[in-house]
Order: C-alpha cells, then structure tokens, then sequence
C-alpha cells in the first residue's frame, strides 16, 4: 500500500497496530512523509476549531419558529462563570495529572530521594566520608602557628627563621594581611570544625575568604605592593622567597590553589558575594569550580549510543529533541549536587507477544485495499523507540583530583522511569569550565531499561557517549 | 406531566412528531435542539455565506416541519433525513446562482504574510468553495458531521468506494490550496 494512502486512512478510518507501524517506520526515513503527515494533522485541528466555532445565529432561528408559528426557542444560557471555568481547568489538570502518573510518581519519589539525601550529608556531628576525607586534605598544606604569621607580616623572620628586612609599606599591610591571615583562619577553622562537627567557624570566615579571592584575580604584577604581599605570602607557605616578578604569577596560582583547597575543605558551597548582580560575566577565563557565578546549573547535552539488543530500526520520532537532555542540578557541596533530568533516548527493545486478532475489513468495498488477515500467534516484535525519560540526577564531583585549574572528573547517577519501565544510568566523565558562568562536560553512560510484555519482563542495556553544555546563572 | 423527548432515539421521536398538535411541536423543539447546529454547519460551508446558508438552513427545517408524511413512514436517522434535505435545498437554489470565490490561483504567493488564525479559518471556508459540489459535500459530511460512508451514501446516493476516493482527493485538494498557509500557521 502506497504511503499516501496509508496517511490518509490514518487520519480518514484509522489503521490497525500493523499498518500503523509501516507507516511509521516509513515516517522515520521519509521527510516529505513527515510533512505530509503535519499538514494532514493541522488540516484536521483547523476542521476542528472551524466547527467549533460555528454556531445558529439566534436571529435564525428564532424567525424559523414564529415563521412556523411556534413559540421561539428561549435564548442560549450565558457562558460558565470564572468559578466554573476554574473547576474545569481544574478537572482538566486533574486529568492530566492521572494520564501522567507515572512521571508524577517518580517526579515524587525522586524529590523525596533529593530531601533525604540532603538531610542526610549535613546531619550533625557525622559527616559524610566524602566530606571527612576532605578535611583531612588539609593536613597536605602548611599549617602557620600565629607567631609565624605575625613574624611574616612584619617581615622579621622568613619561614626558614632568617632575619629579612620588612618591604611592605605599613598603609598597604591591611589589605594583603587580611587575605593570608584569612586563609590561613579557614585552614584553622576547618580543623577545628573537624573535631567540633561545627561548621559555625568556617562559616565566619567563609565570606572573608571569598572575598579574598577577589584581590588574587585582581592583582597587577606590576605593583611593587602585589610583589611584597607575595613574598610574604610565599615566606609564610615556606616557599622560597620571590627573586624575580617572573615568581609572581606562579605564587599567585598557588594562592589560589591554597584558597581553593580551604574553601573545599569546609564542605559547603561558595557563598555568592553580596553585590552577586556586579559580578561580570566572563567569557573566556577558565577557572576553578568555584569561580561559577550560582550554585544552580541548567545542562543541556546530546548523547551518542548504542542499545543491547541492537535493534536495527529506525526509531519513530520526527521532532528535533532526540536522543537528548536537559536537567537542573543544585551544588549543594563542592563534591554534591542534585537535581532532575528529562531527556528523550531511543533505547531497542526485542520481545515476544501474542499477535493482533485476525482483522476484518469494516467494508467489503475496501476488501481490495487490504493484505489478507494473518491468523493470531505469538511473534517476535523488535522496536527502537524514542522514550521520554524523566527523573532524579545525584552528581558526585572531585575537585581535589583537577587538572589544568579547570578540568574535573565527575560522576553522575540517574534514576527514573519511561512510559515502558523504570531507567536507570550511571555516567563518569570530565567537566570543564570555560568561563565563570558556563561548563562543558563529556562522558561515558551506562544505562538499563526494565519493561515488561505479557507478564514477561525484559532488560534493554544502553552505553552512550555524552557531550553537555551547562550555564549557571 | 409533560413528556420528556430528550430520551427518545429518532425513530420514536419520528413516530411523536408524525402526531399533531402539541406533541408534534414538543417533538419538533426536541429534533430542532439536537440538530439544529450540525445543520447549520453543513449548510454553512456548504453554500460558504451566511446569507445562503441562513436561508437554506430556515427553508429545510420549514420543509421538515410542513410535510406530509404518510402513516407507516418511519425515519432511524433523522439526520440524514435533515441533511439530504437541506442538499437538496442548496442544489435548487444553486441554479440560479453564480459563486465567487475569493481565492485564486495566482493569489497563492510563495511569500505568505502572516495571517491571524481568524483568517485562516476563514480561507478554509473559502478552500472549500473552489471544490466541485460532489467532493465539497462529501468533505464536509466526512470531516465536518463525522458520518460513516454508509450514511453518507444515503443522503447522496453515490458508492461507498467512490465516496472515500472522492474524500480524499477533495481532502488533497483543500491541502494543496491551503498548503502556504498550513506552513505559517505551525510558526
């Protein structure tokens, strides 16, 4: 059968579950095929709304009975009131709500993951290994005793003990005093939150410390000052002092990289500085994690995969968001973050069911248009359809492993359902971070579908490639 | 207690409206209220003017209601019957008449400006017009009234085969002419 003629019993009679899958399978490799197909649908919603909005004009019918000599009909009712034009939006979305339910179940279910998750890594006096094995990074950096910190900051003693003349001018000791003395206040307060459990301590000098960031990224090297806070900085780091200014912009990336590691250590997110709406965009200048302008992320990315079983056919979708995904994830530590994810991914399916009941033409005429019925039986039917997915992403990331100051491994974990079964996924992969608002990533995923078919259940096993741009705002 | 004909099916409001006086009037308000819209829509698009099919739809129902029906007459589908009627109506009238359609061919540019969904229901009233009568109605009983093709080889009194070859080169046809158009409504 031709596949004009098929598209216009689809729209006209409708087809069988047979027929209908050549027709599909036909839509999925033939673009003019699809467009027909649009224009049939558009036709028929324009039929419809056109007969929706034609109605008796009361005039004519009203001369039609006194014409006949009957009393005239009494005039339409008015149009429901808000009131009731409320109860059935809300009768509508109810309805919506049952047809969706099974998104709406996991849409819950994942929600009540995320609380539990969320409660559970900051429950008091037990943190997470994650979080303890961070805190104990810091015993890697230098620790500086408060005599050796005041000893550099007036420029006494370098960390070797040898006397060295004071270069900093006393009005610019302020500034540079307050950003070594705060990381290295972080680095004490995260030990001492370690044995208190407390992370009252951090807190305080967490907005200190990011502060104190700024000054980093904002230095000149051309400034004798910058030259005489990195000495000291370096003396009290027990770095050797600074000969050249060619050292200076080794020793700022290592202060950086200290500030960094304080800041990871207290396991909570970089606070946003108060004045969040002056802080430029950037869009090239790679950087750490923190340097993310917001804790909350929106990803979109596009996956490459293949499912086992393969099924070789082409899937039945004719829309661009194929084999794609967008999803909302919250920092909530440096090395946590949850969110949701909806995506849609074809995964091939291969299982056996009963066949349809022999079917019988509804008019003899049509007889001549028709294959012959086949007898029911059991057949083996092979999909590879395009599955909207939706639900909860948990994403473990470790900064403390980057590379380049802008490259970090992560891992990701998924789980959700389809319309057929329940899909979980676990991916590994790096991401990057371009500029203070935006992050790529790349991975590998693996992924499993459960579905089940008369009382039998199957598994449909997918590994993905995945490429993903991400923008916090 | 007066009767309630909202429950009868057509052949026994058929049978009631055969009687005269009150209840023929009663049967006749039940028959109006319930097809008295789709009527008038096959009417409408039909003759593609209000006038035309005010007329119609008035000169139909006026017909229904004065006729004389013999005793052992009976009707199961009274919308067909009304239907048929009102067809009949419009072929008679149609005679005497010239249509104009506001579409032509040269009017269907390849450029197409947008166009409020307002008009473009309107052009597919105006779609219709440039059909021939036979695949015109059957088009809109098919798609408008949602009959099956046995009824609507009752009130045309063509084949069932030739009717669906007909819809779906008339339903062809309506998609070519508003094919511009179809396009910019999916913007």
């Amino acid at each position: 059968m031709q596949s004009t003629e098929l598209l216009h019993r689809f729209f006209d009679e409708g087809l069988d579950d047979s027929l209908e899958d050549v027709l599909f399978e036909r839509m999925a490799v033939d673009a003019d095929l699809r467009r027909e197909f649009l224009q049939h649908q558009k036709l028929h919603h324009m039929i419809q709304e056109d007969v929706a909005g034609i109605t008796t004009p009361s005039h004519v019918s009203q001369q039609l009975f006194i014409h006949l000599g009957l009393t005239p009909p009494a005039k339409t009712p008015p149009p429901p009131g808000l009131g009731r034009r409320i109860g059935a939006a809300m009768a509508g979305l109810g309805g919506a709500l049952v047809r969706g339910r099974r998104y709406v179940f996991t849409a819950a279910i994942s929600a009540l993951a995320t609380a539990i998750l969320v409660v559970g890594i900051f429950r008091d006096g037990e943190p997470l290994p994650s979080v303890v094995s961070d805190l104990n990074r810091t015993q890697e950096f230098p620790q500086v005793t408060p005599q050796q910190d005041t000893e550099a900051e007036d420029g006494v003693r370098d960390i070797s003990g040898t006397a060295v003349p004071s270069s900093m001018p006393s009005s610019a000791s302020a500034a540079p005093r307050d950003v070594p003395r705060a990381v290295t206040a972080a680095s004490r307060a995260s030990t001492s939150s370690r044995s208190s459990g407390a992370p009252s301590s951090a807190t305080q000098s967490a907005g200190t410390t990011h502060a104190a960031l700024t000054p980093f990224a904002a230095r000149s090297s051309a400034d004798d000052g910058d030259a005489a806070r990195n000495q000291a900085v370096m003396r009290r780091s027990g770095i050797p002092a600074m000969r050249t200014l060619a050292d200076a912009s080794r020793v700022r990336e290592d202060d950086e990289a200290h500030a960094l590691r304080a800041i990871i250590a207290r396991a909570t997110p970089v606070p946003l500085p108060e004045a969040s709406s002056d802080r430029p965009w950037h869009f090239f200048r790679p950087g750490p994690r923190t340097n993310l302008l917001s804790n909350l992320v929106f990803e979109l990315r596009k996956l490459y995969g293949q499912s086992y079983p393969s099924v070789d056919l082409p899937h039945n979708s004719h829309t661009l968001f194929e084999n794609m995904a967008i999803s909302t994830v919250y920092k909530v530590t440096e090395h946590h973050a949850f969110g949701f994810e909806y995506g849609r991914e074809n995964f091939g399916r291969e299982f056996v069911t009963a066949g349809a009941p022999a079917f019988a033409p509804p008019d003899p005429s049509m007889q001549e248009l028709y294959t012959p019925p086949t007898p029911a039986m059991a057949e083996t039917v092979r999909e590879n359809r395009m599955l909207d997915v939706f639900g909860a992403v948990w994403k473990l990331s470790m900064p403390e492993y980057g590379m380049f100051r802008f490259v970090y491994p992560y891992m990701r974990t998924f789980v959700g359902a389809s319309i057929v079964g329940p899909i979980s996924k676990v991916r590994v992969g790096l991401e990057m971070y371009p500029s203070n608002f935006s992050m790529l990533n790349v991975g590998l995923e693996g992924g499993l579908l459960r579905y089940s078919v008369d009382e039998a259940t199957y598994y449909t096993s997918k590994l993905n490639f995945t490429v993903g741009v991400a923008i916090g705002f | 207690m007066p009767e309630d004909y909202s429950r009868y099916t057509d052949e026994q409001l058929f049978a009631a409206f055969k009687q005269s006086g009150k209840e023929k009037d009663a049967a006749f308000r039940e028959l109006f209220s319930r097809y008295e819209r789709k009527v008038y829509v096959f009417c409408l698009r039909l003759s593609g003017n209000p006038d035309d099919a005010n007329d119609i739809f008035q000169e139909t129902f006026t017909r229904f209601y004065r006729q004389t029906l013999k005793e052992d007459e009976r009707v199961s589908n009274i919308l067909a019957y009304l239907l048929t009627s009102a067809r009949n109506v419009f072929l008679n009238t149609r005679r005497n008449k010239v249509y104009w359609s506001p579409f032509e061919d040269e009017h269907i540019a390849d450029h197409v400006p947008m166009y409020e969904r307002k008009e473009l229901l309107t052009m597919i009233s105006s779609a219709l017009e440039l059909l021939d009568v036979p695949y015109r109605e059957a088009f809109i009983l098919r798609f408008y009234q949602g009959l099956s093709y046995k009824e609507i080889a009752e009130i045309t009194g063509d084949s069932v085969s030739s009717l669906k070859v007909r819809v779906m080169r008339a339903k062809d046809q309506v998609r070519t002419i508003l094919q511009p158009y179809i396009a910019d409504l999916s913007r």
